[in-house]
């Protein structure tokens, strides 16, 4: 039997969805009521032209929700933690003056998430809320050396020749 | 054509391109390579394929100041891994699961291991398909790892006693215990005798 709540889909699929369900009800018979009302409306080039501004007016409806719907399915993970469990990242790094975390949770981003020196000794921690789901990660000590996470496992596909590390994060109804 | 069929059409019209856009790959690529990304993840989308991993493999790349033909051919190299894990698991298998099977494709695990777990365990093999592939991050061999993910999934085993062969195998490799003796020593402590049981 299926585990319910590994079936449910995720946070920003469930907004993307509930998006489009707040279209308007266009009912049936669209297509004849708008063409009864090309037919009563004035002489052909008028008609066209109408029938052309209806056209533009609603595809900017739906170029509106479509981009709208783009841009909730990509909110990237930090947000609305909803489900997501604080994993804590630490690095012995005593050399290092600046360590930051990097992986899949921020777009690869080598500035977005930098660690905290904690102690005089170069241990460097940082706690992330991440929801479930493998992800791959490195830390960037000093903004030029990568160095995999010696308490995780090493990712496998090392793709840019750089030592990766992979975090699992579990979900809390295993 | 007719407007009122081309306003039905229009959702269709604007969509297919926006979506085929990722303002990160245009921020943070080469106008060509993001040309090339992009092209491989239009791909991936018409086979309904996951494309967030590729793009977190482009990111990656480009975070690691790889050469651009590294990164296009990384991407394209997960692509491949995904093609072969839907090809293995089938048309129905769920995003989280293809992607963990593209990952235990590419630690080594053979496609049939893929193909007769997918015969053997009617639900998803998202948890048994990622501990294969940890098993093998921490030294364990792929066909050993394949061989007790399959002897559990024949079992009947649930997620969670995969999530605990993996944690313990984990500690005694910690403790200084080789990563095959460690998993054979654990797998001897599993419920496998038992008769199959539910999740």
């Amino acid at each position: 039997m299926r585990d319910p709540s590994e079936s449910e889909p995720a946070p920003e699929v469930r907004r993307a969805i509930e998006l489009l369900r707040e279209w308007p009800e266009l009912g049936s018979g669209l297509e004849q009521r708008v063409l009864a009302r090309l037919r009563d409306a004035g002489p052909p080039a008028d008609r066209h032209r109408r029938g052309w501004g209806l056209v533009a007016a609603i595809s900017g409806l739906a170029l509106a929700a479509s981009l709208a719907a783009i841009a909730m399915i990509r909110l990237p993970s930090g947000r609305g933690p909803q489900g997501a469990s604080e994993i804590r990242f630490t690095l012995s790094a005593v050399e290092a003056s600046r360590v930051t975390l990097v992986g899949d949770f921020n777009d690869w981003n080598p500035t977005r998430t930098p660690l905290r020196r904690m102690s005089a000794t170069g241990e460097w921690s940082v706690t992330l809320p991440l929801r479930p789901g493998r992800y791959r990660f490195s830390f960037l000590l000093d903004g030029r050396t990568w160095q995999s996470d010696p308490q995780r496992p090493a990712a496998l596909d090392p793709d840019f020749g750089t030592p990766t590390s992979v975090i699992t994060v579990e979900h809390s109804a295993l | 054509m007719n407007p009122a069929r081309l306003l039905l059409l229009a959702p269709i019209l604007f969509a297919g391109p926006l979506a085929a856009q990722d303002a990160r790959l245009e921020a943070r690529l080469a106008p060509e390579t993001a040309r090339e990304v992009r092209l491989l993840l239009d791909s991936a989308r018409h086979a309904a394929l996951p494309t967030e991993p590729l793009v977190q493999k482009a990111l990656e790349g480009q975070s690691k100041n790889a050469p651009p033909p590294r990164i296009v051919g990384a991407v394209r190299l997960l692509l491949g891994a995904l093609r072969d894990a839907r090809l293995a698991l089938g048309d129905d298998s769920p995003e989280p699961e293809l992607i963990a099977g593209a990952n235990a494709l590419r630690a080594g695990a053979p496609p049939a291991t893929l193909s007769a777990l997918r015969r053997q365990r009617g639900r998803e093999l998202t948890v048994p398909l990622s501990v294969l592939t940890d098993l093998v991050a921490r030294g364990v061999g792929a066909a050993a790892a394949s061989r007790a993910v399959s002897t559990m999934v024949g079992d009947g085993l649930a997620d969670r006693d995969f999530l605990l062969l993996r944690t313990q195998v984990e500690q005694d490799i910690r403790t200084g215990v080789a990563p095959g003796s460690a998993l054979d020593h654990r797998l001897s402590g599993l419920p496998a005798a038992a008769p199959p049981r539910q999740p």
